[in-house]
């Protein structure tokens, strides 16, 4: 009895911090529907100002409370700034577009954070007068987690009083429910959405600064609270305050409770709770259905044109020059020109879904990964070949998205987006947690090609071969009935149902042969480096394929493959040159959303226009 | 043996009767219109036959086959044809490619991955063409087409079923008033040549008393009149639901 | 003669690319209650959210008083004097009924500006007593005619000139269907300009002084309401089956 309290108030503990920082996103999504990728970063700079301020005036308990605090209002004005020179710009941007933007600035506050505080992890005082730990029914109890759970309910009061009884806290429950009517009501919505900006942000950096007694403050602390953060307003519901609570709350305490009673499968748990929410009430515990995102089908892609004479040549073009390079070039560049072959099957496979089928994914590296992890772990395991074990990796990729494919197209728009995320961080979760199977944090090594292909040229051109036939094989599938049908599906759900499109299965299996591509590039990853890592599984891996795609112009078949050159070009060039490597791509990645969103491929179009 | 036939199809929203037991059936080759005022029901009828709702009670008949709360993609099997009051199209195809699609999905081939669908069912897509008057479209994308076009185009995508029964919600709204008569002649050869039955909703009573061969009148959820253009333009109820019920001696 | 207190001149209104309006014009004289009549389908709502910019206008110009408002975003349409009541009533649902008057409320030194009737939450209350026994009550408890109450209330909170009543009488008992007419009359002796859109031809007759016929997205006929109510081929016409 006593094991079972002590439990639940570490679990609420937990969730304190995770409720503040869902309910900050949640927020922000209800009124302005964008779905911040750097709430996350935002949480993160919380943690480091609150460690620079604790160290400047924290020794006493007011001090240190008023460093938590101050950060806290900081990050609540870093945010203002972030809201009016980025978000503005993009309301009206695709959802893919907005996650990407927002993902941008993940990667521009890293490098920042990183050039400021450096790269170690940063460790903080405890607070004073909370730095030690009461005693309950025998259990020592920090006295610091009693104090982070009353913060979370005097947060909880606070908005709660906010929404209830200022006049700006009951417009934004109105802009919720309805935009459209509150504009028509004569109110000005800028400032309502920067204000429930500044809100949600400044919540997340209280977040942030509170965390800093319990977990040093490092660079990860972004994209591991965000993904969890996805979880908790999936389950709860976009937009609900008391979804936000309750869902925190259900999971810390889940996790608090699963690590105690099945130690291994506390990530199982999270994915039966989000499985079972999703498919009972697919909008979250509090969510309303009206929250899922309509289709954007104003600027409707031109039809396809298969094979007139300036896309032959390109396509020969490809295929002579993938063939003649390795006759020009060196040692080091045929690695380059091997992952090129690989990373462009994994953003084809990528583009074959959004632009394919509209289907939106942030989680495409959970195949790739699972097809490098299913070649990488049959030669581990089961001390395969190279040709046996390339070929489990497609099986692998195809059987990951068979089973989360099945919940993500279910959904549409951002809930699929983070749904696909989710899935996507759980498997590399797993990937790292299960040491004894995946080799955890170490990873597989050895994974080399057979003797008969260990020759780099001979690896390049194994890897070529069946890239390229891979590729073409998802390129004839666009073509096919299959790929039409698909690309009907995406154009008008209802109509493909009133043509007698079974659209929910069809979209299961489109889920599921990209996966199976992805896999195919995952495999050949796991064989080009010779090892695998759980970073093959992380969302900078679906981000990395989402560049691509974007670079190369989401509106062209050839776009993943050159999106593909361009940007392992641009990397290798860029980590040669600098170490803000993600600075940069993090620039790239918000210029192209808002400058340049057709892509290179759209760059001419675009030039076009600027001319008078 | 009718084409439809509905039976004390009941449905309700969080305690409002939508529809509340409505019988009616629809036989081979007859033209049927369905009319009332805002909310008397008709989308939530309507909806619980093409299988987007799925209704509290009742029973939906389609040939003869029982297809009571099928969802939509089931109910084209049937042989049912469908076209929306905002046209539903594929916005980045050509006419004909839309055509192909769905005479793919009639052929049972929409999973199929051989040959490129723009050279099947070409023919068969180009006599429906044809026959709603886009052959000067053929190859043009479905996104730039002025919007009565559009209205023929879905009309075409739904016949490659060969249907027995076209469901269109309101096939005339978004027309101008002088391209609304052209659309319902195309609707009345598709039923002389094809022999199919129509059932619509509309908002145009010339529309209405032009080109049915029975209206049902709907008001609050319930059938209030039914019967030839001619006695239902008669009929006192009818003229109440629409003129309203605004007592004068309580005023 | 002084300027209409809205006008509206050939707008050709749409949803994606199908057509709503194909050229409406409309004036709405200062302190009149106009009625727009015609059957569904005919473009009455439409023709009011094209008033309030909530709905894609690709031609024409909408006018309040001397000020042209074309493609302003609906607050500023809002803030120049025009008040709208949606015809699906869509009152906040999860807020009462208090903090609904709130989201309405703009202060009163913009009614002062055209001499109207400057409106407070105490007003409204006298004006709607239902509404004043139900303050905490969320607004997705009410019934039918208690949001429509509600959503003229909000409305008014922000001191309109005009006021445009999307079918108030639609789905409501015809006890109700009285008050609202009773309402409106008040509306109008308070010096609100009023347009309403309506099927309903006995009610429109009982609260409006002018009426326009529109059928097909085009305004056919406009005039006093006698003449327009009373005329039988326009009702034979355009109003009935």
């Amino acid at each position: 009895m006593s094991f079972i309290v002590v439990q639940a108030i570490t679990g609420l503990a937990s969730a304190a911090s995770l409720f503040l920082i869902a309910v900050g996103l949640s927020i922000v999504f209800g009124v302005t529907r964008v779905v911040n990728f750097a709430h996350g970063s935002l949480y993160m700079l919380g943690a480091y100002l609150a460690f620079s301020f604790t160290a400047a005036f924290g020794d006493t308990f007011f001090g240190y409370l008023a460093a938590i605090l101050l950060a806290a209002v900081v990050v609540g004005g870093l945010g203002a700034v972030m809201e009016t020179s980025l978000l503005r710009r993009i309301y009206r941007a695709p959802e893919l577009f907005q996650l990407l933007a927002t993902f941008g600035v993940v990667l521009v506050v890293q490098d920042l954070t990183r050039m400021i505080w450096g790269a170690d992890d940063l460790f903080a005082p405890r607070m004073p007068g909370l730095d030690g730990a009461i005693n309950i029914f025998g259990h020592a109890v920090p006295e610091y987690d009693l104090f982070l759970i009353a913060t979370a309910f005097v947060v909880l009061g606070g908005l709660w009083l906010l929404f209830r009884h200022t006049r700006f806290g009951v417009l934004v429950r109105a802009a919720t429910e309805d935009r459209e009517m509150v504009a028509a009501l004569g109110i000005d919505q800028r400032w309502l959405f920067t204000g429930a900006f500044i809100l949600g942000a400044a919540l997340a950096g209280l977040g942030g600064a509170l965390q800093i007694p319990r977990q040093a403050a490092s660079l990860s602390m972004d994209l591991n609270i965000i993904v969890d953060a996805f979880v908790v307003v999936v389950v709860g519901g976009m937009g609900s305050i008391m979804g936000a609570f309750v869902a925190a709350v259900l999971i810390s305490e889940l996790l608090a409770f699963g690590v105690v009673i099945f130690p291994q499968i506390t990530l199982v748990l999270i994915f039966a709770v989000m499985a079972v929410t999703l498919v009972l009430k697919p909008s979250g515990l509090f969510g309303r259905p009206e929250f899922t995102t309509q289709e954007d089908r104003r600027n409707p892609d031109p039809p396809l044109r298969a094979g007139d004479g300036l896309s032959r040549i390109f396509w020969w073009g490809l295929l002579v020059a993938g063939v003649a390079a390795p006759l020009v070039i060196g040692d080091f560049a045929i690695i380059v020109l091997t992952e090129i072959a690989i990373l462009a099957l994994f953003a084809a496979s990528l583009h074959f879904l959004l632009w394919g089928g509209g289907l939106i994914t942030f989680g495409h590296a959970a195949y790739f990964g699972l097809g490098a992890y299913g070649s990488g772990l049959a030669v581990f395991h089961l001390s395969l070949g190279m040709a046996p074990a390339l070929l489990l990796a497609p099986l692998a990729g195809a059987a990951g998205a068979l089973l989360f494919g099945w919940f993500c197209v279910r959904l549409s728009g951002i809930y699929m987006a983070m749904l696909t995320l989710a899935f996507a961080q759980i498997a590399w979760s797993a990937a790292f947690q299960w040491g004894g199977f995946t080799g955890g944090d170490n990873g597989i090594l050895g994974v080399w090609p057979s003797d008969w292909a260990s020759d780099p040229f001979v690896f390049y051109y194994l890897a070529f071969a069946v890239c390229a036939a891979v590729i073409w094989g998802l390129r004839h599938t666009v073509f096919s009935p299959f790929g039409y049908t698909l690309r009907a599906t995406r154009d008008s759900a209802l109509r493909s149902a009133a043509i007698g499109v079974d659209v929910t299965r069809h979209r299961w299996l489109a889920f599921t042969l990209a996966g199976a591509a992805a896999g195919v590039a995952g495999g050949f990853f796991a064989f080009a480096k010779g090892s695998v890592f759980p970073e093959v599984l992380f969302v900078s891996t679906s981000v990395d394929g989402l560049v691509m795609v974007l670079l190369g112009g989401v509106q062209s078949l050839a776009g993943p493959i050159l999106g593909a050159i361009a940007l392992t070009e641009i990397e290798t060039e860029l980590t040669r040159l600098t170490d803000l490597w993600q600075l940069c791509l993090g620039i790239l990645i918000i210029l192209l959303v808002v400058v340049l969103p057709h892509g290179l491929a759209g760059l001419s179009a675009f030039m076009r226009r600027r001319q008078p | 043996m009718n084409v439809l036939t509905v039976e004390k199809l009941s449905k309700a929203f969080g305690g409002v009767q939508a529809v509340g037991g409505v019988s009616f059936a629809v036989a081979p080759g007859e033209r049927v219109a369905l009319i009332g005022p805002n909310g008397a029901g008709k989308t939530t009828l309507f909806n619980c036959i093409n299988g987007q709702l799925r209704p509290d009670d009742g029973r939906i008949e389609m040939s003869g086959r029982d297809v009571t709360g099928q969802a939509p993609h089931r109910i084209w099997r049937h042989g049912v044809g469908r076209t929306f009051q905002i046209t539903a199209t594929f916005a980045s195809m050509t006419v004909a490619e839309n055509i192909q699609v769905a005479l793919a999905s009639a052929d049972g081939a929409a999973k199929g991955l051989g040959r490129r669908l723009s050279a099947r069912y070409r023919a068969e897509a180009e006599v429906l063409i044809e026959l709603v008057g886009l052959a000067a479209r053929t190859e043009d994308p479905a996104a730039e087409l002025p919007y009565g076009d559009l209205k023929r185009l879905e009309l075409a995508v739904a016949m490659t079923n060969e249907p027995s029964l076209l469901l269109m919600d309101e096939p005339t709204a978004g027309m101008a008033a002088d391209a609304r008569g052209g659309m319902m002649d195309l609707v009345d050869v598709m039923v002389a040549e094809r022999g199919v039955a129509v059932l619509f909703t509309e908002h145009d009573m010339d529309v209405v008393f032009g080109h049915a061969d029975r209206v049902i009148v709907l008001d609050r959820g319930q059938i209030i009149a039914e019967g030839s253009p001619d006695e239902i333009r008669g009929d006192a109820t009818v003229r109440a639901v629409y003129l309203g019920t605004f007592d004068e001696a309580t005023v | 003669m002084s300027e209409p207190a809205l006008r509206l001149s050939g707008i050709e209104a749409f949803y994606g690319t199908a057509q709503a309006l194909f050229g409406v014009d409309l004036e709405v004289p200062v302190g009149s209650v106009t009625v727009l009549l015609g059957r569904n389908g005919a473009g009455k709502s439409t023709t009011l959210k094209a008033a309030m910019g909530l709905v894609d206008v690709k031609a024409g110009q909408v006018f309040v008083g001397d000020r042209e408002v074309t493609g302003a975003p609906s607050y500023k349409i809002a803030r120049a004097g025009l008040g709208y009541v949606p015809e699906t009533r869509r009152v906040f649902a999860g807020l009462s009924v208090e903090e609904n008057l709130v989201v309405g409320e703009r202060g009163g030194e913009r009614a002062a500006d055209f001499g109207a009737a400057t409106w407070t939450r105490e007003r409204i209350f006298d004006l709607f007593p239902p509404l004043a026994g139900m303050r905490e009550r969320q607004a997705g408890q009410l019934s039918g005619g208690e949001q429509q109450m509600l959503t003229i209330a909000r409305t008014l909170m922000g001191n309109p000139q005009i006021i445009l009543l999307d079918e108030p009488s639609e789905g409501l008992a015809p006890v109700i269907v009285q008050q609202i007419a009773a309402t409106i009359r008040t509306l109008a002796a308070e010096g609100l300009t009023v347009l309403l859109s309506e099927q309903n031809v006995r009610f429109a007759t009982h609260v409006a002084n002018r009426a326009a016929v529109i059928e097909r997205g085009r305004i056919l006929v406009e005039g006093p309401i006698e003449d327009i109510a009373t005329d039988e081929s326009v009702r034979e016409a355009y109003l009935t089956p």
